[in-house]
């Protein structure tokens, strides 16, 4: 028996619960609108379904070599797919892409999709869930010179604060 | 490569050269860039009682003001518009009333606000109780004219790192990487982006933040619609073609609501990255950094 391994991460959208479960074997995505999470298994990677019975659009791709479904593993790489559901305000679509590295769920994206295409060139998108949050790392071994920030921004007001706070003790 | 470093409008300048100059000849154009950003501060800086910007929030009126004065409210008068009067260079008076004074009080008081100004070449004029603040924009706008300073001197490759806000044009024709601070911890970058050719700029509220006397806590990024702090915004990235464009969408971004981004966007033909306090982003499909989660 292969060791099963389930990671199961919940992102809300605007009231719509998504569930991405990562088993042995298997990766299914799920979209559930208004209700509590629905973990599936055993599914193949590219299957985005809505139980809502909504429209389901399955065009996962990867980049690289085609996947081995069948097979106890997955070859590394970002796998993508694009579903639709319905949501309080209308048909709503979303991409969902997965970084697969050893057998593991290294990333994961929900972005939704834009509905107005004029404004492709300067289109925003969300991305949501754990995966997408901002993470950092030191970057002692950088030159400070190169940082874009703001933590050099107000040297004046820096200095200006100091003073207050040494005022404000003594 | 040859690096220089001075003070100037309140925040830590770096150049970095990668030209083949004679050291000398470098130390000539720094100290007109030196000179050019102080009397830049002279002119227009809040916090000097003597320079335009106070003289015009004291008197009310300013006549003959040069062109360069002008220029820089157009683009205030632009910001305003763009942003439905979310920024607003009459940010001046709710600054002071929140503390944020010549005399760095951080003492809050009431006090009523107005926000008429009133301009064309030969004179500038505000309404009693309006006073106004060019931050926001006054930073990018030097970057671009200390740019043009050094390019005017023959040197192709460098960048100029203001506090944060960035132009580079390259180093030999290889496009120069910067790191992206994390607006939740000063030590630590969420990414890096490649530019050439370009500016990037940024705003977080949580850099110049303070306690009044009744130890409610303000920063300097206010939405003058509603005169109010905005705090689900963590930190906002950008990168622009110009200095000016770039610092000028950054301040516009943060202070208004989501709907209006992409408007913003194309009108100064910027792309961008909006961390939010929840740790979620936004970003326009063009932005150049590459986040380390991605």
């Amino acid at each position: 028996m292969e060791e099963e391994k389930k990671v199961s991460i919940p992102l809300v959208i605007g009231g719509v619960a998504i569930v991405v479960v990562v088993a042995a074997g298997g990766i299914f995505i799920s979209l559930n609108q208004n209700q509590s999470a629905n973990i599936a298994t055993g599914r193949q990677l590219e299957s985005i379904t809505n139980n809502s019975n909504t429209t389901s659009n399955n065009t996962a791709n990867m980049m690289g070599d085609s996947p081995t479904m069948m097979s106890n593993s997955y070859k590394d790489g970002t796998y993508t797919s694009s579903g639709s559901y319905v949501s309080p305000a209308g048909n709503e679509s979303v991409d969902v892409s997965i970084t697969v590295a050893n057998d593991t769920v290294t990333g994961v994206t929900v972005t939704p999709k834009a509905t107005d295409s004029e404004s492709q060139r300067y289109q925003s998108k969300f991305a949501f869930g754990i995966s997408s949050l901002v993470v950092g790392k030191k970057i002692s071994a950088l030159n400070v010179s190169k940082v874009n920030g703001s933590s050099l921004t107000s040297t004046g007001f820096n200095a200006a604060l100091a003073k207050i706070r040494t005022q404000a003790q003594s | 490569m040859k690096s220089f470093e001075f003070e100037a409008i309140g925040t830590h300048w770096f150049i970095e050269v990668y030209d083949d100059i004679v050291a000398n000849d470098f130390e000539i154009i720094l100290e007109k860039i030196v000179e050019h950003c102080k009397v830049f501060e002279n002119n227009y800086s809040r916090f000097k009682d003597t320079s335009l910007v106070s003289k015009l929030n004291k008197d009310k009126v300013l006549n003959n003001p040069s062109a360069e004065f002008i220029e820089i409210l157009e683009l205030g008068k632009n910001a305003k518009e763009i942003t439905d009067g979310h920024f607003d260079i009459a940010v001046g008076k709710v600054l002071e009333n929140k503390g944020y004074d010549a005399v760095y009080s951080f003492k809050s008081k009431e006090s009523k606000i107005e926000k008429e100004i009133i301009f064309s070449k030969d004179k500038i004029e505000l309404s009693e109780n309006t006073r106004i603040d060019f931050g926001g924009i006054g930073k990018g706008y030097l970057i671009d004219r200390v740019s043009e300073l050094i390019m005017k001197e023959g040197i192709k490759y460098f960048f100029i790192n203001a506090g944060g806000d960035i132009y580079a044009t390259s180093n030999e024709d290889e496009p120069l990487e910067f790191a992206l601070e994390n607006p939740f911890a000063l030590d630590e970058m969420i990414g890096t982006i490649e530019i050439k050719n370009k500016a990037l700029a940024s705003s977080a509220g949580n850099r110049r933040k303070w306690k009044d006397q009744k130890g409610k806590e303000h920063h300097h990024l206010i939405d003058m619609k509603d005169n109010k702090n905005i705090n689900t915004v963590k930190g906002i990235f950008i990168e622009g073609t110009t200095t000016t464009n770039a610092d000028i969408a950054s301040t516009c971004l943060f202070v208004s609501p989501k709907e209006m981004y992409d408007k913003i966007a194309k009108f100064y033909g910027i792309d961008y990255l909006v961390v939010y306090s929840d740790k979620s982003f936004l970003k326009t499909d063009n932005y150049n950094g590459k986040l380390l989660n991605t």
